[in-house]
């Protein structure tokens, strides 16, 4: 890793603003972040659509489940991007190798510092004795605030769900008018099916996204936080210049 | 380069950044004065009991002025914070860095009714992921920003790391001797290896490396203090 091309102000922040620096990153990317999510995505979205015809809730759950795969995915892409350079789509599919995918999509899945943990895993890629030190370290600096994220991503979720619903309801015209609750949570009507199924990949898409890059913008202030990183930026940058005047 | 600060220029020609706050610990921030609300209901609801259809006429009533007013008053009155906001340590400014007044308070606790649309603030929450200052619309309304409470953290004068401070060799800009001062406040909580690690970049400036050019580094810290 090179420290000096990273493209984000490097300050020993506090845990909540280390976050809001993840959300910074999502607004800027968007556009490639997207791309590769939606390439990555709609085509499992296809075919759950066609093998669940029938009972489309599966489709969903496994959608849901499978949460870590789109994580290996998007972190690949934040911690190049940050770094200068955008991979393409089948560079962040390779970056699915040696993560821990199976750890992750089973005993892990409930894991509440799940985005805190994956950078350590999938970015160090520490092996033997060493983890467990490294893993507690970091943990102690970090771990509360990276709960909170997750249950306050998991509030994001079902409200930007039910408000994309919300806005659909508002947006129909009058004679077409619906029971709102009763549709939403109890019918289980051809159309209502497969929006709810959109509207889960379109959310999660969002959500995941904030999600991996905010814990990942965590990882990288505890590791400012224990290593000094803003101090070496300013030393190389004084070395730089002393080198220039002599 | 990214970053979640928004620069100002005081009255005075200073240049600050104002460090924005998300909308996570917003969130979280939002839940606890809700949380608040709910006591207080629950308790008035207790006091009004005995009253009977006045009792309720009371508490409706308290809601209607709870709801609409509680965080204008605190913004208000309370520097800018709620009691939610104050455990978070943020506040609420005007985008001028200036505290929010009446005005300001009103339009952006007012139009809350928008944020609050399609279903719990989903618009509020959309426009603070898109928005660079992580403003929702009442705040694009009002031109208030939230931002973290500024946690001033002194150079402690009384801390001395040596006790002569031989000159820096050259004159460095203001930000390269913050670095400086910065390494040596920070390096109890650093490892020996990486404050070794550290100093080796700035041998130019030191002429030592490994211990020595800590020590040095600390005596340029303690002359620049002074």
């Amino acid at each position: 890793m090179q420290l000096d091309r990273i493209e984000a102000v490097v300050r020993p922040r506090n845990p909540w603003e280390s976050m809001d620096l993840g959300f910074s990153m999502v607004r800027l990317w968007w556009k490639p972040l997207f791309k590769i999510w939606f390439a990555f995505v709609l085509p499992f979205f296809f075919i759950g659509l066609f093998l669940f015809e029938d009972n489309l809730w599966i489709a969903g759950l496994i959608f849901w489940w499978a949460k870590p795969i789109y994580d290996r995915i998007l972190l690949y892409f934040f911690s190049n991007a940050l770094f200068g350079e955008q991979p393409a789509i089948w560079h962040c599919v390779k970056g699915l190798f040696k993560t821990r995918l199976f750890l992750a999509l089973t005993f892990s899945r409930f894991d509440l510092a799940r985005s805190f943990n994956l950078p350590i895993w999938q970015l160090e890629k520490l092996q033997g004795k060493s983890v467990s030190p490294r893993y507690r370290l970091l943990q102690r600096h970090s771990r509360g605030t990276a709960i909170w994220l997750t249950i306050v991503c998991i509030h994001f979720e079902w409200l930007l769900s039910l408000s994309l619903f919300g806005l659909l309801y508002l947006m129909l015209p009058v004679p077409y008018s619906f029971d709102f609750f009763a549709v939403l949570f109890f019918e289980e009507t051809a159309w209502v099916e497969p929006i709810r199924l959109f509207f889960d990949v379109l959310v999660i898409g969002i959500v995941e996204s904030l999600y991996v890059a905010a814990g990942f913008s965590l990882y990288l202030n505890a590791r400012t936080h224990l290593e000094a990183w803003d101090i070496e930026l300013a030393f190389r940058r004084i070395a730089a210049h002393l080198q220039n005047r002599s | 380069m990214l970053d979640t600060t928004r620069p100002i220029e005081t009255p005075e020609g200073i240049e600050l950044s104002l460090r924005v706050a998300g909308p996570i610990v917003r969130a979280i921030a939002w839940c606890l004065d809700f949380g608040i609300r709910m006591i207080i209901y629950i308790i008035l609801l207790f006091l009004v009991s005995s009253l009977g259809d006045f009792g309720i006429g009371l508490l409706l009533v308290s809601i209607f002025l709870l709801e609409w007013f509680y965080p204008i008053l605190f913004e208000v009155y309370r520097y800018g914070a709620t009691p939610g906001k104050r455990a978070m340590k943020i506040k609420v400014l005007h985008e001028s860095g200036a505290p929010v007044n009446w005005s300001g308070a009103m339009i952006r606790n007012l139009l809350r009714t928008i944020d609050f649309l399609p279903f719990f603030y989903g618009f509020g929450l959309v426009t603070m992921i898109i928005n660079k200052d992580f403003k929702r619309i009442g705040d694009l309304a009002a031109n208030t920003v939230v931002v973290y409470e500024e946690e001033i953290i002194p150079v402690k004068k009384d801390r001395a790391w040596m006790d002569e401070s031989p000159l820096m060799p050259i004159t460095l800009s203001l930000e390269e001797q913050q670095a400086i001062i910065n390494f040596a406040d920070r390096a109890q909580h650093l490892p020996e290896e990486r404050l070794i690690d550290l100093a080796n970049i700035v041998t130019p400036l030191t002429g030592k490396t490994g211990k020595p050019a800590i020590k040095t580094l600390y005596q340029f810290a303690n002359g620049l203090i002074g």
